[in-house]
C-alpha cells in the first residue's frame, strides 16, 4: 500500500462517515468505480469501526496491566520452555488438592485437582488476576458464572462453584472430563456423519438448554468438546472468562477464535445465541469435511472469507454425503443471520430429520445371556417334597422363560422419559409425568406394543445408543425429546427415532399455552400413533389416559397428581408419605378427582404393609378404605379405583377373593397396562392359582422387560411351581437389573437350597444387603448344610431381632429345619401380627410342604385363603 | 546531560542524530520512572502510562528553557518512549514459551500469568502494525503512540502530534478501525503458538 492509496482510503473513510449509514454503499461505488481494492478496503474499515475504540481501550489497559506484574523469570535459553514453579501436586488450594496441570491457554490455566471434602476429581481453571479484577467486572463475572453453574444438562459439563484462593484469586470449579476433545477426534480425521450428527445433535441441544437461561457461550469449537469414555458429548467451558474480559462498553469485543466467528460478530462484535449456533455450524462443517469452512493466510483474509465467501460445497469434499445433511451445515452457515436457524431447536430438529445416514454399522453384541442352568446334583432327601409334577427342565428352556426371543415388532414403541429442559431437577416430576401420560395414551392402541414405564426409564436421553436401548426393550421406536414450561408457555420437542439405524423418521415441535396442557397431550399422542401407522382408540376401553386427568381441569391438581405419582416410584417409606401428601392436594383442588384418590388409598395400603403395625396400621387401613370408596363412587370405571378397593379388600380385611374380583375388573378396565396386570398376577398367586399368575406375570414382562422387581415376583410363583431353575433365572435378571436390591439374594438363596446346592446358597445369603433378609437367609442356609450350631445360632438371632416383624419368616425357616409344631406356632404368631409375609403360605414352597397338615387349612380359613380355591387353576 | 533544548531544537529542525540522543535521553528517564512507578505501589493492577508520561515529561522539561514551544515534541517523545517500554516488557513475556497443552508456565501460587502472554502477544501486534504503519501514515502513528501507548488525552495528543484536536479525532478514528482489522484473528494466532 502506498502513502497515496492510504491517503485516498482515509479520504473516503471519513467522507463516508459523514453521510447516514444507509447511503455510504452508494457513496463508495459511486467514488471508487472499478477500483475494487479500495472499496474492499474502506468497506471493511467501516465495518470494524464500531466498536473499534473501545477495543483499542481495551488492549491498552491490558498492556498496562501486563507492565504492571513482576517480570518473568528469565528462560533458560532464548525458545526453551521455561520451567518454574507451577502449582505443584498436592498443594492444596480452599478444600481442593492439586494433581496435575492439564493446560495452559488465552484464557487461564486449568489443573486436575481433587476435592478433598467429597471425594471426588475436578478441574479448576485458573484466571488472571488482572481479569477478573475490580469492580464491575467481578460482578458480572460473578453474575454470570453463576447462572452457568447452574444449568443442569446431560451434555454440559457442569461447574461447580466459583473458588477463591487466600490472595483473592478467583478459579471455577467443574467437572473433569476424561476423554478426547472433539479437536482429537477430528484430528484423526472426518467422523462419519451419523456420528457428526449426534455429536452435533447434542451440543444443540446443550445449548437451548443454555439459551433458556439466557447464557449465550461465546466460544463453541472443537477443543470445547468433550467425549468422554462412554461417548457422551460434553460442552465444556462457558466462556465466562470472555465476560471478564469485555470491556463494559462494547459487550461484544469478545476474543473468541475467529475460525468459528459469524459474520455480524466479526463485523460489529454482535454476540447473541445465534452466534453459538454459527460456531456449531463451522463445528459440523468441520467434523463432516475434515477441514474448516473458512480458511485465510492471513487474519484479515480469515475475516474477509468469513463475511464475504461461501463455504466450499460440502458434497465437493464428502462424495456420497446425503443431499439433506448438506442442506442443514449450509443453512447453519448461512451469512444472513435471519436466514439460519433461529434456535437450538430448531437446529437440532433439522439434524435429527435429515441427518442420520445410513451407516453400515455392525449390529451391537449381544450382552451375554445368562449363565446357563447347573444341572442339579447331590439332591437332598426332602427335595421330593416340593416335587410339584416337576419334570426336569432343559436349560435353554429356563432362561427363555425369563428372556424373551425374538426381533421387535414392527409397531412397536417406547418413551424415553422427555428431557426437562428447564434444567431444574424439581420439576422432573412435571416431564416424567408427561412421558408416563404418554405412555398411557400410546397404550390403548391395540396394535401398538408400548414398553412400560420401568423399563423405559431407565434410559434418560442421550446416554445409550438408539440400537442399544432397542435391543435391550425389544423395541422398533424410541420417542425421544423435551420438555420445558416457560412461564405461561409449555415447550415440547418430540422425535421418533427407529431404533435399527438411529434415523428419525417424524419429529415435532411445540409451543403452546400451558393451560391447552391436555390438549396438547392428545394432539402429541395421536400424531405418534400416526407415525407408527396405529390407531389410536382414545378412551374407548375408559382405561386410563384422559381419565388420569381432573375433571375440573384443573393442571394444579394434575400436577400435584404427577407429583405424587413421582415420589411413588421410590417405592420407599418416605417417598409413599410425599406421594400421600400430593395426592391429598389434588383432591383439595378438585374433590372429584378420581384416579387422586385411588393412587391415595393404593399408598396409604403399601405404606401400612411395608411399614406400620399395630393400631397406626388400623388406622392406615380405614384411611384407605375411604379413598378407595370414594374413587370408585366418582368413577366406577377406573381401573386404578378398582384396583385399590381391591388392596384394601385383600391386605386390610384378608378377603382376597373379593380382592381377586377387583384386580381382575382392573386388568379388564385397562388391558394395555402392565401394572394392573402384574399386580392382578400377585393375586391370583396369593389366591394359590399359580399358572394363571404366571401367564399374567409373563405378560407384564413383555412390555415391562427391564423390571426388576417384576422379576421378583415372577420367582416366587416359579417357586411355588415348583420351577426351581427358572425362578433362579428370574431372580439372577432382576439382580443383574438392580443389583443393589434387596431380598433377591435371600430368595436365590432359597431358591438354591431348593435345587439342592447349599453352597450357593450360602454364598447368597452372605451377598444380601439388607440386613434383616441376610439373618433370614442365613439361617437358612446354614439349616439346609446341616451346620447344626450355626444353623441354631442364626435362628436364634433372628428371632431376638425380629421376631416382631418377621414371624413369618421364622416360621419358613422352622418349615426348612422340619419342625412342624413351631412352624405353626410362629405361623400363628404372624396372623396376630398380621404379617403380609401370610398372603405366601399358597406358593411358599417351604410351607406346602405341611399342605396335609390339618393346621394349615385351619390358618388358610383365618386368612382368608380358603381351601377350596388352592391348587393350580 | 547534554542541552536537551539544543537537542530538540536540533531534532525539530530534523537533525537526526539529535533526535535520537533526545529520545535516549527520554526513554532512559521514562524506563527509570515506570521501575520507580512499580516498585513504590507493590500489588497496583496497571501501570500508569500517562502518569508516567507526564512525569517525565516535567522531568525533562525542567532541563529545557520555560517558554519552550517544544514542548510538544517531548511529549511525543515520551509517548514513543512509553511504547518502547511497554514493547520491551512484553518481549520479556513473549520469550517464555507458551502454546500447546503441556507447557509450563512460571507461577507463584497467588499470581497466574497464564494470560499474560496474551496481552503480550496483544501489544506486540500493535507494535508491529505501526511498524506496517509507519511506512504509510507516520503521523497517524504518533497518535496512536499518544493515545493507545501513553494515554493521553486529545488535547495533548493534538499538541504531542502538532496537529488540530479535530484532526487527531479522525486520525485516531481510522486507526482504531484499521488496527482492529490488522488484529483479526489474534487469539488464534497465539493460541497456535510460535512457530
Amino acid at each position: 500500500m502506498s502513502p497515496e492509496g492510504w491517503d485516498r482510503i482515509r479520504t473516503l473513510f471519513h467522507a463516508a462517515l459523514e453521510l447516514p449509514e444507509p447511503d455510504r454503499r452508494d457513496f463508495l461505488r459511486a467514488r471508487c468505480g472499478e477500483d475494487r481494492e479500495t472499496l474492499a478496503e474502506v468497506e471493511a474499515l467501516l465495518a470494524a469501526d464500531r466498536g473499534a475504540a473501545e477495543y483499542l481501550a481495551t488492549l491498552a489497559e491490558r498492556s498496562r496491566r501486563l507492565a504492571a506484574l513482576p517480570p518473568p523469570p528469565n528462560p533458560a535459553s532464548p525458545g526453551a520452555g521455561s520451567v518454574g514453579p507451577t502449582l505443584a501436586p498436592g498443594t492444596l488450594v480452599s478444600h481442593y488438592e492439586i494433581e496435575a496441570l492439564l493446560g495452559s491457554g488465552g484464557m487461564g490455566v486449568v489443573y486436575r485437582a481433587r476435592d478433598v471434602r467429597l471425594q471426588r476429581t475436578v478441574a479448576l481453571k485458573f484466571l488472571p488476576p488482572w481479569l477478573a479484577g475490580a469492580g464491575h467486572a467481578r460482578e458480572r463475572f460473578l453474575a454470570e458464572a453463576r447462572a452457568a453453574a447452574g444449568l443442569e444438562h446431560p451434555n454440559i459439563c457442569p461447574i461447580y462453584e466459583i473458588g477463591k484462593t487466600r490472595g483473592g484469586q478467583l478459579f471455577i470449579v467443574m467437572a473433569h472430563v476424561e476423554g478426547e476433545s472433539l479437536r482429537d477426534r477430528i484430528a484423526r480425521g472426518p467422523l462419519p456423519p451419523r456420528r457428526a450428527v449426534e455429536i452435533a445433535a447434542r451440543i444443540a441441544r446443550a445449548l437451548g438448554c443454555a439459551h433458556a437461561h439466557g447464557i449465550v457461550h461465546r466460544d463453541v469449537k472443537p477443543e470445547n468438546v468433550m467425549v468422554d469414555a462412554g461417548g457422551r458429548v460434553k460442552l465444556v467451558d462457558f466462556g465466562i472468562a470472555k465476560l471478564a474480559d469485555a470491556a463494559p462498553a462494547s459487550p461484544g469485543a469478545t476474543r473468541g477464535t475467529w475460525a468459528y466467528m459469524s459474520p455480524e460478530q466479526v463485523r460489529r462484535g454482535d454476540v447473541d445465541p445465534r452466534t453459538d449456533l454459527w460456531a456449531l455450524g463451522v463445528v459440523l462443517y468441520e467434523m463432516l469435511a475434515g477441514r474448516r469452512p473458512f480458511c485465510g493466510e492471513s487474519h484479515v483474509e480469515l475475516a474477509h472469507a468469513i463475511t464475504h465467501d461461501a463455504p466450499p460445497p460440502l458434497r465437493t469434499l464428502r462424495p456420497g454425503l446425503r443431499a439433506d445433511l448438506e442442506r442443514v451445515v449450509m443453512r447453519a452457515l448461512a451469512r444472513d443471520a435471519g436466514r439460519r436457524y433461529q434456535t437450538a431447536g430448531e437446529l437440532e430438529d433439522a439434524l435429527r430429520t435429515h441427518g442420520a445416514g445410513r451407516s453400515g454399522r455392525p449390529p451391537m453384541a449381544r450382552t451375554a445371556v445368562m449363565a446357563a442352568l447347573l444341572v442339579a446334583a447331590g439332591l437332598l432327601g426332602w427335595r421330593e417334597y416340593f416335587a410339584r409334577g416337576r419334570a426336569a427342565e432343559p436349560p435353554r428352556a429356563a432362561a427363555a422363560t425369563v428372556r424373551a426371543a425374538g426381533a421387535a415388532p414392527a409397531r412397536s414403541v417406547a418413551v424415553l422419559p422427555l428431557t426437562d429442559q428447564s434444567g431444574k431437577p424439581e420439576d422432573r416430576y412435571f416431564s416424567d409425568g408427561l412421558s408416563e401420560d404418554l405412555i398411557i395414551a400410546l397404550s390403548q392402541s391395540p396394535e401398538l406394543r408400548v414398553i412400560g414405564r420401568e423399563s423405559s426409564f431407565r434410559f434418560r436421553s442421550g446416554d445409550l445408543d438408539s440400537r442399544a436401548i432397542g435391543e435391550k426393550l425389544r423395541v422398533a421406536h424410541l420417542l425421544e425429546g423435551s420438555v420445558t414450561r416457560m412461564g405461561d408457555q409449555v415447550r415440547l420437542r418430540a422425535e421418533l427415532v427407529r431404533t435399527s439405524d438411529g434415523s428419525t423418521i417424524w419429529s415435532k415441535s411445540y409451543d403452546r399455552p400451558y393451560r391447552n396442557l391436555f390438549a396438547l397431550q392428545d394432539e402429541l399422542a395421536a400424531a405418534v400413533a400416526r407415525a407408527l401407522q396405529a390407531r389410536l382408540l382414545g378412551g374407548e376401553h375408559g382405561g386410563p389416559g384422559p381419565t388420569d386427568r381432573p375433571p375440573s381441569g384443573s393442571l394444579e391438581a394434575y400436577n400435584a397428581y404427577l407429583e405424587g405419582n413421582f415420589d411413588f416410584q421410590h417405592y420407599n417409606e418416605a417417598a409413599f408419605r410425599k406421594a400421600i401428601d400430593h395426592y391429598r392436594r389434588a383432591i383439595e383442588l378438585d374433590p372429584s378427582y378420581a384416579a387422586a384418590w385411588a393412587e391415595l388409598s393404593y399408598t396409604w395400603i403399601r405404606l401400612g404393609v411395608g411399614y406400620r403395625g399395630g393400631a397406626e396400621l388400623r388406622r392406615i387401613y380405614d384411611s384407605a378404605d375411604v379413598a378407595a370408596t370414594r374413587a370408585l363412587a366418582l368413577d366406577p370405571n377406573l381401573a386404578a379405583a378398582h384396583r385399590a378397593r381391591g388392596a384394601v379388600m385383600g391386605y386390610a380385611a384378608w378377603d382376597w377373593r373379593g380382592a381377586e374380583a377387583e384386580y381382575r375388573r382392573a386388568s379388564e378396565l385397562a388391558p394395555t397396562s402392565a401394572r394392573e396386570k402384574s399386580l392382578q398376577g400377585i393375586v391370583e398367586a396369593i389366591l394359590g392359582r399359580l399358572d394363571y399368575a404366571l401367564k399374567l406375570k409373563r405378560e407384564a414382562l413383555a412390555t415391562e422387560p427391564l423390571y426388576a422387581r417384576g422379576y421378583g415376583q415372577l420367582a416366587n410363583v416359579l417357586l411355588g411351581l415348583g420351577r426351581y431353575d427358572e425362578a433362579r433365572s428370574a431372580l439372577l435378571r432382576g439382580l443383574e437389573l438392580q443389583p443393589t436390591a434387596a431380598v433377591f439374594h435371600a430368595w436365590l438363596a432359597e431358591t438354591e437350597i431348593l435345587r439342592g446346592d447349599t453352597a450357593a446358597a450360602r454364598r447368597q445369603a452372605l451377598q444380601e444387603p439388607s440386613p434383616s433378609w441376610r439373618r433370614f437367609a442365613l439361617a437358612m442356609a446354614y439349616a439346609a448344610n446341616g451346620d447344626a450350631v450355626r444353623a441354631d445360632s442364626a435362628l436364634r438371632m433372628l428371632i431376638a431381632r425380629s421376631a416382631n416383624k418377621q414371624a413369618y419368616q421364622v416360621a419358613d425357616v422352622y418349615a426348612l429345619r422340619g419342625d412342624a409344631d413351631h412352624t405353626f406356632q410362629w405361623l400363628d404368631r404372624a396372623r396376630r401380627q398380621r404379617d403380609p409375609g401370610l398372603t405366601d403360605l399358597l406358593f411358599d414352597p417351604l410351607l406346602l410342604r405341611y399342605r396335609a397338615d390339618p393346621r394349615f387349612d385351619g390358618l388358610l380359613r383365618e386368612v382368608g385363603l380358603s381351601p377350596r380355591e388352592s391348587g393350580t387353576r | 546531560m547534554d542541552d536537551l533544548t539544543s537537542l530538540l531544537e536540533a531534532a525539530s529542525r530534523g537533525d537526526h542524530e539529535a533526535f535520537d540522543r533526545a529520545y535516549a535521553l527520554v526513554y532512559d528517564e521514562l524506563r527509570g520512572l515506570a521501575h520507580a512507578q512499580r516498585a513504590r505501589w507493590e500489588g497496583q493492577e496497571t501501570l500508569n502510562t500517562t502518569a508516567l508520561v507526564h512525569e517525565a515529561y516535567l522531568k525533562l522539561a525542567a532541563w529545557t528553557g520555560a517558554d519552550w514551544n517544544g514542548r510538544g515534541h517531548l511529549l511525543g517523545m515520551a509517548s514513543r518512549a512509553m511504547r518502547q517500554v511497554l514493547v520491551t516488557y512484553a518481549e520479556r513475556w513473549q520469550a517464555v514459551k507458551r502454546g500447546g497443552d503441556r507447557e509450563h508456565l512460571p507461577l507463584s501460587s497467588d499470581q497466574l500469568p497464564g494470560v499474560a502472554p496474551q496481552a503480550a502477544e496483544e501489544t506486540l501486534a500493535v507494535h508491529r502494525a505501526l511498524e506496517r504503519l509507519e511506512r504509510i501514515d507516520p503521523r497517524q502513528v504518533r497518535v496512536v503512540e499518544c493515545r493507545f501507548f501513553a494515554g493521553l488525552s486529545i488535547p495533548e495528543t493534538a499538541e504531542a502530534v502538532g496537529v488540530s484536536p479535530a484532526t487527531v479525532k479522525r486520525d485516531w478514528r481510522l486507526a482504531c478501525a484499521w488496527l482492529r482489522r490488522e488484529l483479526a484473528g489474534l487469539a488464534e494466532a497465539g493460541v497456535q503458538g510460535p512457530s
